[in-house]
């Protein structure tokens, strides 16, 4: 465990933060909230992507990549990609 | 992930060896460690997952670092499943919008329910208020939809509060726009057995209830007409065997009067009984002219000369007591009609207007030409064009509104049983409207009555008859075969044809005429035929008679009969003598035939 990451009240502090951004986000600024929250999620558990997979009404049993945000040069499947595609 | 379950991976070789395929994955893109954490619906499915990865080093996943992605997970789930809601409730609402709208005409809205505030409207309902000068948005209070009319919007709390206590019903509502009237179905919203508010369905029922109006107004009409036929079809059968009778009356009294000499003792007796017997034949003529029965010798007459001839005769009928103006606008108003019609329709107003004067007034007759170009609608509109127009105009009593709407009924009158019958004014309709034309009547309580008889404008010039009084009493010595099925009628005739004069031949029918007529070679000078008679028609006789002798002069005599009338047409040129006939009449009519014909054979 990198002793340098957030940890107690401060991470508290900060997971706070990024759901009030969450929360906050206006109807049509919603998908950049996510992304930011990745961005912001990332570092905290000291991590190089975080990805947003979701499942839909015609296909309940298939994860979907909808938002990825990855770190430095690490690979990364392109947003849409199936989970099983992979 | 799908069952619900977190995953939490320092490295990838803690995957059990069935999962091989996700291993074979994870290397692929480098993975080492993995954190997925899913989200699931309220309705328990799993919705998705935010994983967090990393491709340089494996990590231990502290408790802290678990929660605090399953708590952003979590939140991207609301914040996901609220945005799906809005817009599900957004397209909801854009459905029910468009629904509304569909109603193009009709004015939906709906209010809170103490309609206080609007809460929803269609477009219709937005157009309407649009075209009274206000806009109207959700959220307006209701008394601004009435700027200045408190009374309005009173009204308007008033119905919602009684929705608010009764629930649904109906209410029919004189428009703010003029002459609009709306009916509104009130309806008290509820969802899940909460009152949300008070929704209004508004149509405008002003085309229709006009349409209704004019419907029943038709069928007013229809029924009035009918009525009239009826009485018509009555009145001219009952005057059709009158003439008969009354031609054989006038005719044995003027042949007794004759015979007697002005000097007998009975001789003012016979007079008196003529002169009833006449009486008797004006009023058939009346009922044939009523019900458009009436035989006509319609031509185009100068209808003002015709008002002029009558002027003095009506200064004599109204008296002292009435001024009378007679005023001819046009110089020559020409007009299809029987002269003696246009005589008829000016007596019968005149009277008319003294009756309504019994302590004198003005009286104005004025004749002009006018164009009819958009009457009222309705069965009895005059065709566009051009009319002469008789008015006849006083300054009496005039007619309440119910009187004016029967007073061209035949029979109906206000005047004292024995001082009319009223047929007067049904009478000149019937004149009108066998000319084509048709009557109008203006008239208020104390302010007089104008009466206005529409004659459609004929283009041709005015002919001149010579007068009658010219061949009254006319007599001759020609051969004339009088066609006629009722004996007294024919033994009639033949006796004033015969003391006029005339070589007389007499057969009952139509084919004992075209016996005679063929033993005889056609030598007549004239055939004087009734019209009806059983078997074969006067016009059927006609045509054959024609056929063998084109040259033959033809004089038909008839009471009425629509058939033969019609039929009448046909043979256009015929002169018609009606019935009944004075002994004057029938000689001075045969004269004017024979000698029409002796200047067609010269010519």
């Amino acid at each position: 465990v990198d002793a340098t990451r957030p940890t107690g009240a401060r991470l508290d502090a900060l997971v706070a933060a990024i759901v009030a951004r969450l929360v906050e986000a206006p109807d049509g600024e919603i998908d950049r909230a996510i992304v930011d929250a990745q961005r912001a999620l990332v570092p905290l558990l000291d991590a190089d992507r975080c990805a947003l997979w979701t499942t839909s009404p015609s296909e309940p049993s298939a994860l979907r990549l909808r938002h990825i945000l990855a770190i430095g040069d690490v690979r990364s499947p392109a947003t849409g990609t199936l989970a099983s595609d992979i | 992930v799908l069952g619900g379950h977190d995953i939490v991976l320092r490295t990838m070789e803690e995957l059990p060896p069935e999962a091989s395929a996700d291993y074979a994955a994870a290397a692929r893109m480098g993975t080492r460690a993995a954190l997925v954490v899913p989200f699931t619906s309220p309705q328990g499915g799993v919705r998705g997952a935010l994983s967090v990865t990393s491709a340089t080093h494996g990590l231990a996943w502290t408790e802290e670092a678990l929660a605090s992605a399953r708590i952003v997970a979590q939140v991207i789930n609301s914040v996901l499943a609220r945005r799906e809601a809005d817009r599900a409730a957004a397209e909801e609402r854009a459905w029910l919008r468009a629904i509304l709208d569909s109603a193009a005409d009709d004015l939906v809205w709906c209010v809170d329910l103490e309609g206080r505030t609007l809460i929803a409207h269609n477009r219709a309902f937005a157009r309407y208020w649009r075209a009274l000068g206000i806009g109207v948005r959700d959220g307006m209070a209701t008394e601004d939809a009435f700027p200045g009319n408190p009374e309005r919007a009173a009204l308007w709390r008033s119905l919602y509060a009684r929705a608010r206590a009764e629930g649904s019903f109906s209410v029919e509502y004189a428009s703010v726009a003029p002459g609009r009237t709306l009916v509104f179905d009130m309806n008290v919203v509820e969802r899940e057995g909460r009152r949300l508010g008070i929704s209004v369905f508004g149509r405008d029922e002003t085309e229709k209830r006009r349409a209704q109006v004019d419907l029943e107004r038709t069928r007013e009409h229809l029924l009035h007409a009918q009525k009239t036929e009826a009485l018509g079809r009555l009145a001219g059968g009952v005057a059709h065997d009158f003439n008969d009778l009354l031609t054989i009356i006038c005719g044995l009294t003027e042949g007794a009067i004759a015979d007697l000499g002005g000097g007998h003792a009975l001789a003012a007796d016979l007079e008196d009984a003529l002169a009833a017997a006449r009486r008797a034949a004006g009023l058939t003529q009346q009922l044939l002219a009523f019900s458009r029965r009436q035989p006509r010798n319609a031509r185009v007459v100068d209808v003002g000369g015709a008002v002029r001839d009558a002027e003095k005769l009506l200064r004599r009928v109204l008296g002292g007591d009435i001024d009378l103006r007679v005023d001819v606008r046009a110089t020559e108003p020409g007009a299809l009609v029987d002269p003696a019609q246009v005589h008829q329709v000016v007596v019968n107003l005149a009277v008319n207007a003294r009756d309504a004067m019994p302590s004198g007034g003005e009286l104005g007759i004025t004749v002009d030409e006018v164009d009819v170009t958009d009457d009222e609608p309705g069965p009895h509109a005059l065709a566009p064009g051009r009319y002469v127009v008789v008015e006849v105009r006083d300054t009496g009593e005039g007619m309440s509104d119910d009187v004016r709407a029967r007073a061209l009924d035949p029979f109906f009158t206000t005047k004292q049983r024995g001082k009319g019958t009223g047929l007067g004014l049904a009478t000149v309709l019937g004149i009108a409207q066998q000319s084509g034309g048709d009557v109008r009547i203006q008239s208020r309580l104390g302010a007089g009555t104008s009466v206005r008889v529409f004659l459609p404008k004929c283009h041709e010039g005015a002919t001149s008859e010579p007068p009658e009084s010219a061949v009254e009493g006319a007599r001759g010595g020609e051969r004339v075969l009088v066609v006629e099925d009722d004996p007294a009628v024919r033994a009639v005739v033949a006796r004033h044809l015969r003391r006029a004069g005339y070589d007389v031949l007499a057969a009952a029918d139509g084919p004992a005429a075209l016996r005679i007529a063929g033993e005889q070679g056609g030598r007549f000078h004239l055939v004087l035929s009734d019209v009806v008679m059983p078997g074969m028609s006067g016009a059927d006789l006609g045509r054959r008679l024609r056929e063998r002798w084109p040259a033959l002069p033809l004089l038909f005599t008839t009471g009425f009969s629509d058939v033969a009338l019609d039929e009448l047409e046909a043979l256009a040129g015929v002169p018609v003598l009606p019935k009944p006939y004075s002994q004057r009449s029938l000689t001075a009519a045969v004269r004017h035939a024979l000698d029409a014909a002796e200047r067609a054979r010269r010519a």
